[in-house]
């Protein structure tokens, strides 16, 4: 069964927008993020630093340099650096002024792909990707500045046309 | 246009993750500067510090937490300044 997503807006700041996604009748993959750390949890200062990091890359840009290279592919998937745990936030970095933030979690096996949860964060985002890339090709989506333009909903598990 | 959940945490944050945060960037991007002045890449870097180039993509995040030694040899290699203490703006300011 395919499932309904639409791409929505997360925060924007001075030089970067940072998007979202959301499943049908659901709260958005970051906030499903960031429910498994509420405060006053062990990660409290983890999330700080990535709370801290948004804001920095929001003024100085989403530069390649400043992101976790997470998967092998050919692709626009990265996560937000953590380096005292193995803590994952993954992201579509589609240009130095729109980040997609998604989903991911504490990371307890040596690659993503081996724990089924961080696997189905980093392909959702390696799906939505691919769409991306195709509807831009087609002029359904348009990259202006730090905005996404266009037709913003998908269908997961859709045929590519 | 602010997110109302990062914005509560966020006005939470302590002074010193704040500072952290600010100053790994500051010192990522001074070292970035520096590079491209020199026209080097990071992996010359890397070559140079005897690390791995992962291990220098590592630490250009801004979430890195560079020891005095590293910095110091950073400094060394690249021949250059990259945190100016207080006593360094003084001496400046007495030679102005």
């Amino acid at each position: 069964m395919k499932s309904k997503i639409d791409i929505e807006i997360f925060e924007e700041c001075e030089k970067v927008n940072f998007y979202t996604l959301r499943f049908q009748d659901e709260e958005t993959e970051t906030d499903k993020f960031l429910d498994q750390f509420p405060e006053g949890c062990e990660n409290d200062e983890d999330i700080d630093i990535i709370i801290k990091w948004i804001d920095h890359i929001g003024q100085r840009g989403a530069l390649e340099r400043y992101f976790k290279p997470e998967s092998k592919r050919n692709d626009n998937i990265w996560a937000i650096p953590i380096e005292t745990v193995s803590l994952r936030l993954y992201v579509i970095r589609l240009s130095d002024n729109i980040v997609i933030l998604g989903n991911g979690g504490i990371k307890t096996t040596g690659t993503y792909n081996e724990d089924p949860f961080l696997n189905s964060c980093v392909e959702l985002l390696q799906e939505v990707d691919r769409y991306i890339k195709s509807r831009v090709q087609s002029r359904r989506i348009i990259i202006y500045q730090k905005q996404l333009l266009g037709d913003l909903t998908f269908h997961i598990g859709e045929k590519k046309k | 246009m602010k997110n109302k959940r990062l914005e509560e945490r966020r006005n939470k944050i302590s002074k010193e993750i704040d500072v952290f945060v600010k100053q790994s960037f500051d010192i990522v991007d001074r070292i970035h500067e520096i590079l491209v002045a020199q026209g080097k890449e990071q992996k010359e870097l890397a070559v140079l510090l005897g690390k791995s180039e992962s291990e220098i993509s590592k630490w250009m995040t801004g979430t890195h937490n560079f020891t005095i030694k590293t910095l110091s040899k950073i400094e060394a290699i690249l021949g250059e300044k990259i945190i100016l203490t207080v006593k360094d703006k003084v001496e400046e300011k007495s030679f102005v």
